[in-house]
């Protein structure tokens, strides 16, 4: 199940609101969320979620045994090194496994039948959440939890489990245990909830629809057989509807992404759940450096926790943090799918990130503001054609396209009036990408301070919006099939 | 700035909205969710059926324990609650007319059918006899019925990239030279086997891209040119078919109703014109129009419509004109069940569903259909192999024979070449829209009961 499907907004949300509302103390509270989160991700993964139980189980008993020895570091060491074999080798065979065997068949020339293995919903998400509960246990920075049922809330929490954010244990180890909302609380989690819709249902689905017109499907281009075709299809199409096709992609990820984050927080609000942000305005961004700092915030700091600082960081001279860097961006690259082109899409921002610790940073500070926002939503842009297509000579076809090299022409009439047909749309979907609405937001609050008017035209809003959305989202998702969530696949 | 007074009164009145809206979002969030629920949870608002799309839509899936633990039964569920949604196409509509707002200009619909290939001139060094397969020594002796695959749903034709300039849908055109060759091939063949027995003629039916758009507009979209299609085809033909010229023809009407501007098909009109052409290769004399008594059988929206749900179309539907014949005839039809039926050969679709108006001509897509012309003592008999295009012509040619029988390429099963044979069909008439001729999977369908 997604958050923007009609069987999740008009039954299992509803159902999930009116049983937790209406159970009388914070135990029955979490029976019944714990429940709804297992039905949710047993409704997308009927065998899975005993891996995820499993997974969730064998943390706990490892995170205890920590905890039991805390004076004896040979064996909490043990205990930690059995939890991350057991998080990232399940991870590993789910996620890698196929891909390992892939390469190691083209590699050595052996004759052998890669099994294909499907990918539990969400596995890079929760494992990464149990294994920094379990790291954060070693560390002393939290309690080992007692019962099994809290861990198991944790990781399997509906709001959070399959798409992120990636959520700390110790950010909500308090909240698990008990938590409080009040209707200003509800309020805005019903807000944050709907724009996230909105923004999924409203705008990433529509930009899905372009992008995959011009810079074919997903489950188009995965089809061996007609490579050839594909080929053939991208080469022809003229220069501009590239440019616009990859832009278009490029909001899509975004919003796509950020709205189900927004979802996840809205409704962890509703109930009392505080999760951390995990977008801000990335390509607001004037560094690279910086993008990844408000990029999915939650996995940039996963990979700086427990990754980059283990290593060293940069304590240790330049050339090992460079070192560092080069493992943390391969990791980052490789945790978004099991293909050649994510590992080489970390990479290259590995190059630029370099760079910028060796002299571009400084200049990038100095430069006008313009310039160094322009520099990164380049790269950035760029970045996504090697993140769309696991086939790297796809990726060629288009970069060779967009500069009219394919002998494809700068326009035609097709592109041209698919432009004039979402001209506004596009101008809507890049204000959604900029806190343009935000700063709006904070205007309108201050005016009504001191102006009654305003201040009814903004309470109005802040009611109207939400609902306004909710309604607009289900007209658009009733009949519709284009409705996958990107980050599904990581 | 000066600080302005509002009355006591009024800023009471403003706190007590601003207190009582802290309740407001929430109540009325949860009452649309809620709502949603309750009406979505009362079966009998489903529909289960959508005209406009012509589709059964999803069905509440049955339980077993394997669809059950592959996770296929939940995901049923999911696609049956969203295509079955209560006021499914009010929503759809009101939805699609917002669409529309997100920009200006003639609308585009898919990309994937843009002419990639050009349209090769047919050398003159090519084998003179071009079948398009091997031959076997199975086609030669006893006919036996070709095993066809059984999957109906797999034929029927869907519409690529189309094209939306005001109220008026093309549907663009993409060339496959194996298909044609394929296509040319099962002619050369036909025409070949059936000699001494048939004249073989091949009707490659041009779509309103290449007829009804001005000159002007036309010459920027990259739809590939059908005259060169149907040149290639009707240059690959070496066994004896004749040809007919249907695109010259239509282009000389293309300012009058020869399409329809929210369907695909050609309206009975353009279909009459196609005949007059005909007749004339055929070196017949053609009924005149006017012997005919035009009706019109109400508004009609048609596949464009289904597809794109445009306004300006919903706005302005088409008019489905037919021409009643002035001879008497009686048609009986074979459906994919094996059940036969007597029909009209115009049917009064006055009532049918708004989408559903084409289905008036010759008892409408059917794997067999055998008509007899009651106004005539003897006469010839006629073989058509067609796709719906054909539909509308029917009523046309049974002027001008005393039988016609009609199969439906996509879901006959039987040999077409046998057929002709046993039956001494005298003309055999291949109409075919130069949409169906680039489909591999309609022309394999055709290749296999002409073998």
């Amino acid at each position: 199940m997604v958050f923007s499907n009609l069987f999740f907004i008009y039954m299992f949300l509803p159902l999930s609101l009116i049983a937790y509302f209406l159970a009388k103390d914070i135990k029955a509270k979490n029976v019944i969320l714990l429940c709804f989160s297992l039905f949710f991700y047993a409704w997308g993964e009927p065998k899975y979620v005993f891996i995820l139980i499993a997974e969730a189980f064998a943390d706990y008993v490892l995170a205890l045994a920590i905890e039991k020895n805390r004076n004896d570091e040979k064996k909490a060491k043990i205990a930690l090194v059995g939890a991350v074999v057991v998080d990232l080798g399940l991870l590993c065979i789910f996620k890698y496994l196929t891909f390992i065997l892939e390469n190691v068949k083209d590699i050595t020339g052996a004759q052998f039948q890669v099994m294909q293995i499907a990918l539990p919903i969400g596995i890079s998400f929760y494992t990464f959440q149990l294994l920094s509960y379990v790291i954060d246990v070693y560390r002393g920075e939290v309690e080992a939890q007692k019962k099994f049922g809290y861990v198991l809330l944790y990781a399997s929490l509906f709001h959070q489990c399959i798409a992120g954010p990636i959520v700390r244990y110790q950010d909500v180890c308090r909240e698990i245990v008990d938590r409080k909302t009040d209707l200003n609380q509800i309020s805005k989690g019903i807000s944050r909830f709907a724009v996230g819709l909105g923004k999924k249902a409203l705008l990433a689905n529509v930009c899905g629809e372009i992008a995959d017109m011009v810079l074919l499907s997903d489950s188009a281009l995965a089809v061996a057989a007609d490579y050839e075709k594909n080929l053939a299809l991208l080469q022809s199409r003229p220069a501009l509807g590239l440019w616009f096709g990859v832009l278009i992609y490029m909001l899509q990820i975004y919003l796509d992404f950020s709205a189900y984050s927004d979802m996840a927080i809205g409704m962890g609000q509703m109930i009392g759940f505080h999760y951390k942000e995990n977008f801000d305005y990335p390509y607001m961004s004037k560094s690279v450096g910086e993008f990844w700092r408000r990029w999915h915030m939650s996995l940039g700091s996963f990979f700086r926790d427990y990754v980059y600082i283990p290593l060293g960081g940069n304590r240790k001279g330049m050339a090992r943090t460079i070192f560092n860097m080069f493992v943390v961006w391969a990791l980052t690259g490789l945790w978004h799918g099991a293909s050649w082109n994510f590992v080489l899409w970390g990479l290259y921002f590995f190059v630029f990130l370099v760079l910028e610790r060796l002299f571009l940073g400084e200049k990038l500070k100095k430069a006008p503001s313009a310039v160094s926002s322009i520099y990164l939503l380049v790269i950035v842009y760029f970045g996504w054609i090697l993140f769309r297509f696991r086939n790297l000579s796809f990726v060629g076809t288009v970069l060779k396209g967009m500069f009219g090299l394919n002998a494809n022409g700068f326009t035609s009439f097709e592109i041209s009036a698919l432009i004039k047909n979402n001209i506004f749309f596009l101008i809507v979907a890049v204000i959604a990408a900029t806190p343009l609405m935000k700063y709006v937001g904070r205007l309108l609050n201050s005016v009504s301070r001191t102006n009654p008017y305003a201040a009814i035209f903004n309470v109005t809003r802040k009611i109207a919006v939400p609902v306004a959305l909710l309604i607009l989202s289900t007209m658009s998702l009733v009949g519709d099939s284009y409705n996958p969530f990107l980050y599904f696949q990581f | 700035m000066k600080k302005k007074k509002y009355p006591k009164q009024f800023i009471i009145r403003v706190k007590k909205y601003i207190k009582l809206s802290k309740s407001l979002l929430p109540g009325l969030f949860f009452l649309c969710l809620t709502l949603g629920m309750l009406f979505s949870l009362i079966i009998p608002l489903r529909p289960t059926y959508s005209d406009v799309e012509k589709r059964e839509l999803a069905k509440f899936p049955e339980f077993s324990f394997t669809a059950l633990v592959s996770g296929s039964y939940f995901k049923d569920i999911d696609t049956w609650f969203a295509d079955t949604f209560p006021f499914r196409e009010g929503l759809i509509t009101v939805n699609s007319k917002l669409s529309e707002l997100r920009g200006v200009g003639d609308r585009i619909y898919g990309l994937n059918d843009m002419a990639v290939q050009t349209v090769p001139e047919v050398t003159s060094g090519k084998e003179p006899e071009n079948t398009g397969e091997e031959e076997t020594s199975a086609t030669t002796e006893k006919q036996t019925e070709p095993t066809v695959p059984d999957q109906i749903n797999d034929v029927t034709q869907t519409l690529g990239g189309v094209l939306v300039i005001g109220d008026s849908g093309y549907e663009y055109c993409s060339f496959h030279q194996n298909v044609a060759d394929k296509y040319a091939g099962i002619i050369n063949k036909t025409a070949k086997e059936l000699k001494e027995i048939s004249s073989v003629y091949c009707m490659v039916v041009p779509t309103s891209m290449d007829i009804t758009i001005s000159d002007n507009v036309r010459k920027g979209i990259n739809s590939c040119d059908q005259s060169e299609v149907a040149k290639y085809i009707y240059d690959s033909l070496n066994t004896g078919a004749k040809t007919v010229d249907l695109y010259t023809q239509l282009r000389m009407h293309r300012d009058e109703y020869v399409y329809f501007r929210t369907d695909h098909h050609w309206t009975a009109l353009g279909a009459y014109y196609a005949y007059e052409k005909f007749c004339e290769t055929a070196g017949y004399k053609p009924i005149t129009l006017d012997k005919y008594k035009k009706v019109s059988y109400g508004d009609f929206l048609g596949s464009f419509y289904g597809d794109t749900n445009n306004s300006a179309m919903r706005k302005n539907p088409d008019d489905l004109i037919a021409y009643l014949p002035p001879y008497k005839s009686s048609l009986t039809f074979t459906n994919p069940e094996g059940k036969s039926f007597n029909w009209d050969l115009v049917h009064d679709v006055s009532n049918y569903p708004i989408s559903q108006k084409y289905n008036s001509f010759a008892g409408s897509d059917n794997p067999f259909t055998v008509i007899e012309n009651l106004s005539k003592e003897k006469g010839k008999t006629c073989l058509v192999i067609k796709e719906s295009f054909g539909n509308a012509m029917i009523p046309f040619l049974v002027g001008k024979y005393k039988k016609v029988y009609v199969i439906d390429y996509r879901y006959y099963k039987k040999g077409i070449i046998a057929f002709a044979k046993q039956n001494k069909i005298n003309d055999v008439l291949f109409i075919n829209n130069a949409s169906a001729v680039r489909s591999d999977t309609l022309i394999e369908r055709m290749r296999l009961i002409a073998n």
